[in-house]
């Protein structure tokens, strides 16, 4: 008699510890179902930790780039000598690179070399003169690193009024 | 006595005449001035795109406008970026290669994202803009979509177009 209540409670224990693992188990796998949902259909991989470190900062921790820009800019009609400051300020971390362009022209009118923060080229020569009037200028700054990798970094369009007088 | 007063008298009239001599030489003087065309604003730009999977927010800043007409703001819009055909998107060097799209979340809200399939494109979206100096910022978001790699860095830049306009 002993025996057997004994056998009885050992089934219902048993049972319950089975009911409570499938219980347990539905509920993890709905959990994984849902959260597989919410990142648009896309089944997440565990290793995702590793994902939401911040990606590498090719800037060498720096927190950005200053561009000098321009409102309006006169220069002499006919003359292929133009007196623009093209600068890298001085807080800047990298070198820069003036292309200059005219409306929608491709031809750069000027190239500079690589410009060291603090420096500036005040004066250069374009290729070829303009003719009196308002034109679009171009002033496109490419920016690299100033390591040995020489990354490329964010650039600028800087856009400007050029009245030619 | 009259000899040293005569004296006196012709060495102040030379002392006064000498500086109208040299007024009347500066004053023909051509005057030259060389202009050169100085920035009047600076815009600080991130220097990468950079984010973690639930991306980012970034700080764009105008310091020293000056001279900034009524009516007209600064502009920064994406000109361009390293992508194909100026695609938003970051490559990685992963064998076979891959990549991940990203899209920006301009300071008025508006979504900004290229899709081949829709035709959407980013270039001359406006992102951020300012009519005194301050401090802007936008949201770049990655979309989670496509093959792409855990742990390793997907990288790319964006061409930043900067330029007076007229306010929206």
């Amino acid at each position: 008699m002993r025996s057997n209540r004994r056998r009885v409670r050992l089934i219902v224990l048993a049972a319950a510890a089975v009911l409570v693992a499938g219980i347990a188990g539905i509920a993890f796998l709905a959990g994984k179902h849902q959260n597989a949902q919410s990142t648009v259909g896309i089944i997440v991989d565990e290793d995702a930790s590793e994902w939401k470190k911040e990606l590498e900062d090719a800037s060498g921790g720096q927190e950005g780039i200053k561009i000098p820009g321009y409102g309006e800019i006169m220069v002499a009609a006919g003359s292929t000598i133009w007196q623009i400051t093209l600068a890298n300020p001085e807080d800047n971390q990298c070198y820069f690179k003036y292309t200059v362009t005219i409306g929608e022209e491709d031809t750069p009118v000027y190239e500079s070399d690589w410009i060291e923060p603090g420096k500036a080229v005040t004066e250069f020569e374009v290729t070829e003169a303009l003719d009196a009037g308002d034109y679009e200028i171009h002033l496109n700054i490419s920016a690299c690193t100033m390591d040995e990798s020489h990354t490329l970094l964010n650039g600028a369009d800087v856009k400007a009024v050029l009245h030619v007088i | 006595m009259k000899k040293k007063v005569f004296a006196a008298l012709m060495t102040a009239a030379v002392c006064m005449t000498a500086p109208m001599a040299v007024m009347a030489e500066e004053a023909s003087q051509d005057l030259t001035v060389n202009l050169t065309a100085e920035p009047s604003y600076t815009v600080t730009i991130p220097a990468s795109v950079s984010m973690g999977n639930e991306g980012t927010t970034v700080d764009v800043t105008a310091e020293d406008v000056e001279n900034l007409p009524e009516g007209k703001e600064i502009s920064v819009t994406i000109a361009g970026t390293s992508g194909y055909k100026d695609q938003m998107v970051l490559e990685a060097a992963t064998s076979p290669k891959t990549s991940l799209r990203y899209q920006i979340i301009s300071e008025r809200g508006e979504v900004i994202e290229t899709n081949a399939s829709t035709g959407a494109v980013g270039v001359g979206k406006e992102v951020v803009s300012f009519t005194e100096n301050s401090t802007k910022q936008y949201q770049i978001k990655p979309v989670i979509a496509g093959r792409y790699e855990y742990g390793v860095d997907y990288t790319g830049s964006i061409t930043f177009g900067i330029a007076v306009t007229d306010a929206q």
